[in-house]
């Protein structure tokens, strides 16, 4: 079942596009990653799905839903989203917070729920009952802005870079809730700078540039052509090199930091055996297959491992 | 819609402008009574009556529902904050995403603005009202109905008011800012009841078609005073009234929905940061 289809989606400003012409999909159960770097245009594409600005262009359907039709509203009640960052009244506490945004979707929620939502996010409800949202830490204002859209029970949730601000044991609880809330049936899409963190929990990739989505791929067909590299470090780097190219068997070899690489799949015994063979020394082999970071630097032809 | 008021309520009930307002409407007319009764005892007039001849309660009743009053100014001011709020914190985004109609927000900040308004002005007429008679003798010696004006007088008052929240979240929704949006407030607030001074007071007759373009105009005719106005458009009679309070509750329920369609035209389209 489709959850978020966009058709060549584009936005400009100014005569500038914003994004161009993006064509992505979002099956019920996907927990999409969506990278690129500051400015690519995530949150504007983000913005758009939402409702808070209009495509020039293009269109996009939720639930199989247009964007532009009279019934996006009622499948909006099935969406939450956090755009840029968690947005609520400073003055108020975080249970206030948690009642409006229950006015705002038109659900019903005692403060014992209320309560314990607070608790799912990771915050000590006794801890920050009187304090006023303005005085909270932008990580506990994240953790306030991922409660507040479970409040209403979407099964899409937007994410614009959910881990800002948040410490170590911040990214593994919003993590985890993230995977359980996955468990329950939610689709996430996810916006992020922290490629690590997208590769623990993503099943599908989308990556942006410049307002053009680049590529579109799920991690297990990203694993299956990860390009894999075998790291070599040895006294005689030079030799090293010379040796393997000799072979005449190995795709792509660079020396980088004083290591010789050897890209592709590239038989680890048969490295092994010609060093030997040659007679030298060598103090490192490791195997290193690469990740959505490589993968997402190599996309955009910035250098780095490729 | 029902769950945006109920949402924009309680922000609003939660909302440290909404206490300070209350205090305002409480405490200004206890400080503007007693400076009447102060000017009058130190003038030495209410040796023989409270109120003597300086004063009459008419008079201080008359400017309850002015919008150039103390709180008349505040008012309208606090209530455009009070929808810029929604912007600057972020909350209005919320509502979009959670799927509701631009409409049902538009209109369920202009309901709540309206009812803060109307509400805190009813507050302070109340308490104006009960400490003028107090003090100072209230005098009616018109030949229209005392009842008929009064009610004329409370109802234009409450349009005033809902005329000033029209204007006051329209600002807000196209300034999105709580600077511009209170001066062009405050700046309205003076400009309108002035101009429209000025031009009665420079040409009575003119004054009587001009008037139909100023949203307050009404504003004019229903004090409590009105002996002068009451003679010079020969509005002696319960009829005449009638036909110019229509009048003016027309032109308050045009000039809001002029405030309310552009406001809400440049909302609809508007993209949301």
């Amino acid at each position: 079942m489709s959850v978020l289809t966009t058709t060549n989606l584009s936005k400009t400003y100014k005569g500038r596009f914003a994004v161009k012409d993006v064509s992505m999909h979002i099956e019920k159960g996907d927990i999409y990653g969506f990278v690129g770097e500051n400015g690519a245009g995530k949150t504007t594409l983000i913005r758009l799905i939402t409702g808070l600005a209009a495509p020039t262009s293009g269109s996009y359907s939720l639930y199989d839903v247009p964007g532009d039709s009279a019934g996006i509203y009622a499948v909006r009640k099935r969406t939450g989203a956090i755009v840029e960052t968690a947005t609520m009244c400073r003055s108020m506490t975080a249970i206030e917070n948690l009642k409006l945004q229950c006015n705002i979707t038109g659900v019903s929620r005692t403060d014992e729920e209320l309560i314990a939502l607070i608790g799912r996010v990771g915050l000590d409800y006794e801890e920050i009952k009187k304090k006023k949202v303005g005085k909270f830490s932008l990580g506990m204002r994240q953790r306030l802005g991922i409660a507040m859209v479970l409040v209403s029970d979407a099964d899409f949730i937007i994410l614009d870079e959910p881990m800002n601000g948040l410490d170590p044991q911040g990214f593994i609880d919003v993590r985890e809730t993230i995977l359980k809330l996955h468990r329950e049936g939610v689709t996430f899409l996810i916006s992020s700078h922290i490629l690590s963190e997208l590769e623990k929990i993503c099943s599908k990739l989308g990556v942006i540039s410049h307002g053009e989505l680049l590529e579109e791929i799920s991690m297990a067909d990203l694993h299956r052509n990860a390009r894999r590299r075998i790291v070599i470090d040895a006294d005689d780097e030079a030799a090293v090199t010379a040796a393997l190219r000799a072979e005449g068997s190995f795709d792509e070899i660079v020396n980088e930091d004083g290591k010789v690489i050897v890209f592709g799949d590239a038989d680890l015994n048969r490295i092994i055996q010609v060093l030997v063979e040659k007679g030298l020394t060598v103090h490192s082999v490791n195997t290193l297959e690469e990740t959505i970071e490589d993968h997402y630097i190599r996309l955009l032809g910035k250098g780095g491992i490729a | 819609m029902k769950n945006l008021i109920k949402a924009d309520i309680y922000r609003v009930l939660k909302s440290r402008l909404s206490l300070i307002a209350l205090i305002l409407a409480l405490a200004f007319p206890v400080l503007i009574v007693f400076l009447y009764v102060g000017i009058t005892m130190i003038s030495g007039v209410m040796q023989d009556y409270p109120g003597g001849t300086l004063f009459s309660a008419n008079t201080i009743i008359g400017s309850a529902f002015s919008m150039t009053n103390n709180i008349g100014m505040v008012i309208p001011a606090f209530a455009g904050i009070l929808a810029c709020l929604d912007y600057t914190n972020g909350t209005l985004r919320n509502k979009v995403i959670a799927g509701n109609r631009r409409a049902h927000i538009y209109f369920s900040h202009l309901i709540v603005s309206v009812l803060f308004s109307v509400i805190i002005i009813t507050v302070y007429a109340a308490v104006t009202t009960g400490l003028s008679l107090i003090f100072f003798p209230f005098e009616w010696n018109n030949s229209t109905s005392l009842g008929l004006e009064i009610f004329y007088f409370v109802m234009n008052g409450i349009m005033t008011f809902t005329f000033a929240a029209s204007f006051s979240t329209m600002l807000a929704m196209i300034t999105r800012s709580i600077a511009p949006t209170i001066v062009f407030t405050i700046v309205f607030s003076i400009a309108l009841p002035t101009i429209t001074s000025i031009v009665s007071m420079v040409d009575y007759e003119s004054f009587k078609y001009a008037a139909y373009f100023i949203p307050t105009f009404g504003s004019n005719f229903f004090n409590l005073n009105g002996t002068d106005i009451f003679t010079l458009f020969n509005q002696t009679t319960d009829a005449s009234r009638g036909l110019i309070f229509a009048e003016s509750m027309l032109s308050f329920l045009f000039f809001s929905a002029v405030n309310t369609l552009i406001g809400l035209s440049v909302f609809r389209k508007r993209d949301l940061t």
